[in-house]
């Protein structure tokens, strides 16, 4: 049997020689390893695909060639230019100079619905800041993600990365990942996947950024185009069969636009469940035990979860829609399936549609993304108001639009902070600037004002607030 | 000033609000509202005296709470939910027609579980 406290020793103590040995280098010498190491994954983007879909049996192996391609083209070329070690900035007039200090070794946990990209993400942004990294794979994806992590170690190398910068663990057990979370020598957990995971992450006592439950709701107003939200969103939900936490998990909308939706949907062959397939599909759907979605049907094809839920489907279905009426745990279907299921509302008026959208993102996705299609930047700011989101995305595919680059300016990730709502530090999507510790020289400058007011006004206690500031004025 | 409905055949008071309910106009309807559930149709000012309610309708077996003209809740205000959900029991008080805001305010106030809000 494995010593894990034994194992966890071993593991720390070479990611610390690689962060001692990371100190020396500067900018130049880290980019060229970054550089190394994203055109060695991206070089290997279609046959880690292949991988990944093979031993997962989850997603479309074309679509995780997409999503390996962002996590090395798209995230180098976000992160090339910023700058991650030394001087960061020098401001003569506030006397403060910001310094970069790597964090030191990083624990980085990956799930099994992107078992690739999500590796070579994490190794560029730790390899950009300087940060040795121990890549911790699913159990269902290791050996496509250790091959990810293989590739990226040994492109790193040959332009002279630190021996063992890039760690993977080939055996791993839950003993282990909590005594390498609990490690003293680790500087920073970087945990995506699911909320067990996470929370134990948070709990171990070292530093976390994690990632929160999505269930996200998709308004579309009556100022939306229709025929364009409604291929938006059968392009994203349909992405490698829906993994992506970010994907659309219901749709609202108001009945004044109901009809021409639906048709709509129908023309781009989604299909409305009938009343009686709907328990069906929640039975396949959902865990009745836990409530949640069931592992069996995470990205699994239209095909698929009609044979498991022993339904017959019109050709060329390619997105299932449920039509329910409320929200809650006894409407299962209303929330997270990471397939392609989505739940459908029909709401009286706007109010309704937009309190249906409220109640779909404080059932499970707190924090996550919400999205909206509309034309009409009073109706989308209100939408905004009302959401507990990290993204409010607007007339894009919220798949696609929430990990960044493609449809809009967010920074490319695969790691969506999910703000306190999700019991995470930041809304932010995660990238290689959350990877430093910034140093700051604090220059002497005089606050004169403050000098010249007197610490006798200071300490006068007859003395309130408004006077004291119009002391703090006087001749300003 | 709160509006109290009582309907005899489903013996239940509709409670109807409007505007601001903040720490003030709560605490101006909260005596009201407690002489309704008390039994008593009679209302007075809150600094009115007590005297014996007089007989009126029957204690209600449901209250609902009726905020469709209410674009503000205060803290005073969920805590008079939370004391007449308690006072009903389980079931038996809701809070209906919640505009958004309203709505997203009981949200994050973590009370909707307490009793229904929509």
């Amino acid at each position: 049997m494995m010593d894990v406290t034994a194992t966890a020793n071993d593991y720390l103590e070479k990611a610390a020689l690689a962060a001692a040995e990371f100190q020396e280098l500067d900018q130049e010498q880290t980019d060229r390893i970054v550089e190394a190491a994203y055109k060695a994954g991206f070089g290997q983007r279609v046959r880690l695909a292949k991988m990944a879909h093979e031993e997962t049996g989850l997603g479309v192996w074309q679509h995780k060639v997409v999503k390996n391609a962002l996590a090395t083209q798209l995230v180098y070329e976000n992160i090339r230019r910023v700058k991650t070690v030394g001087v960061l900035s020098d401001d003569e007039m506030t006397g403060i100079t910001e310094i970069a200090q790597a964090l030191g070794p990083v624990f980085a946990v990956t799930p099994v619905t992107n078992p690739t990209s999500t590796v070579m993400f994490k190794i560029l942004i730790c390899l950009k800041t300087r940060n040795p990294i121990i890549v911790s794979p699913h159990r269902r994806s290791r050996k496509c993600s250790v091959e990810a992590a293989r590739v990226c170690y040994e492109a790193a190398l040959k332009v002279d990365a630190p021996e063992n910068c890039i760690q993977v663990i080939t055996e791993g057990s839950r003993e282990l990942t909590h005594a390498i979370m609990s490690h003293r020598r680790l500087a920073l957990i970087l945990a995506t996947g699911g909320t067990g995971l996470v929370h134990e992450a948070y709990s171990s006592g070292t530093p976390a950024l994690g990632v929160g439950p999505g269930n996200v709701p998709v308004f579309i107003d009556r100022s939306a185009d229709i025929p364009f939200a409604v291929q938006c969103i059968c392009a994203s939900k349909t992405f490698d069969n829906g993994t992506i936490c970010a994907s659309e998990q219901a749709v609202v909308v108001e009945k004044a636009i109901a009809d021409a939706v639906i048709r709509e949907f129908e023309r781009q062959h989604a299909y409305f469940l009938t009343n009686e397939e709907i328990p069906k599909v929640e039975k396949i759907a959902i865990d009745s035990s836990t409530g949640g979605m069931s592992p069996e049907v995470v990205g699994q094809s239209v095909e698929a979860i009609a044979r498991m839920a022993g339904i017959s489907l019109p050709a060329c279905t390619k997105l299932l829609l449920a039509r329910l009426n409320h929200v809650g745990k006894d409407a299962p279907l209303s929330g997270e399936v990471l397939a392609p299921i989505l739940a459908f509302y029909v709401c009286e008026d706007y109010d309704h549609a937009i309190k249906t959208c409220i109640e779909l993102n404080y059932l499970g996705g707190i924090g996550h993304s919400a999205s909206i299609y509309a034309n009409d930047e009073e109706t989308i700011r209100s939408f905004a108001e009302v959401m507990n989101a990290g993204r409010v995305l607007v007339n894009t595919p919220s798949s696609q639009g929430a990990v960044g680059s493609i449809f809009n300016t967010l920074a490319v990730s695969l790691t969506l902070g999910c703000g306190s709502g999700g019991k995470n530090i930041t809304t932010e999507n995660v990238t290689a600037r959350h990877l430093i510790n910034i140093k700051r020289i604090c220059r002497r400058r005089l606050n004169a004002r403050w000098l010249a007011l007197g610490m006798d006004k200071i300490l006068d206690e007859s003395l309130g607030a408004d006077e004291v500031w119009r002391l703090y004025n006087r001749n300003q | 000033m709160v509006k109290c409905n009582f309907d005899v055949a489903t013996e239940t008071v509709t409670c109807t609000f409007e505007g601001r309910m903040d720490a003030h106009a709560t605490a101006a309807d909260d005596p009201v509202i407690r002489r309704v559930l008390a039994g008593s149709s009679k209302v007075e000012p809150a600094d009115a005296p007590f005297v014996p309610p007089e007989p009126g309708p029957p204690r209600p077996a449901r209250v609902i709470f009726d905020l469709k003209d209410v674009d503000f809740v205060s803290s005073g205000f969920f805590k008079m939910c939370i004391a007449i959900a308690k006072e009903m029991g389980e079931g038996r008080f809701a809070v209906q027609n919640t505009r958004p805001l309203v709505e997203k305010a009981f949200k994050v106030a973590g009370i909707d579980g307490l009793f229904e809000v929509g």
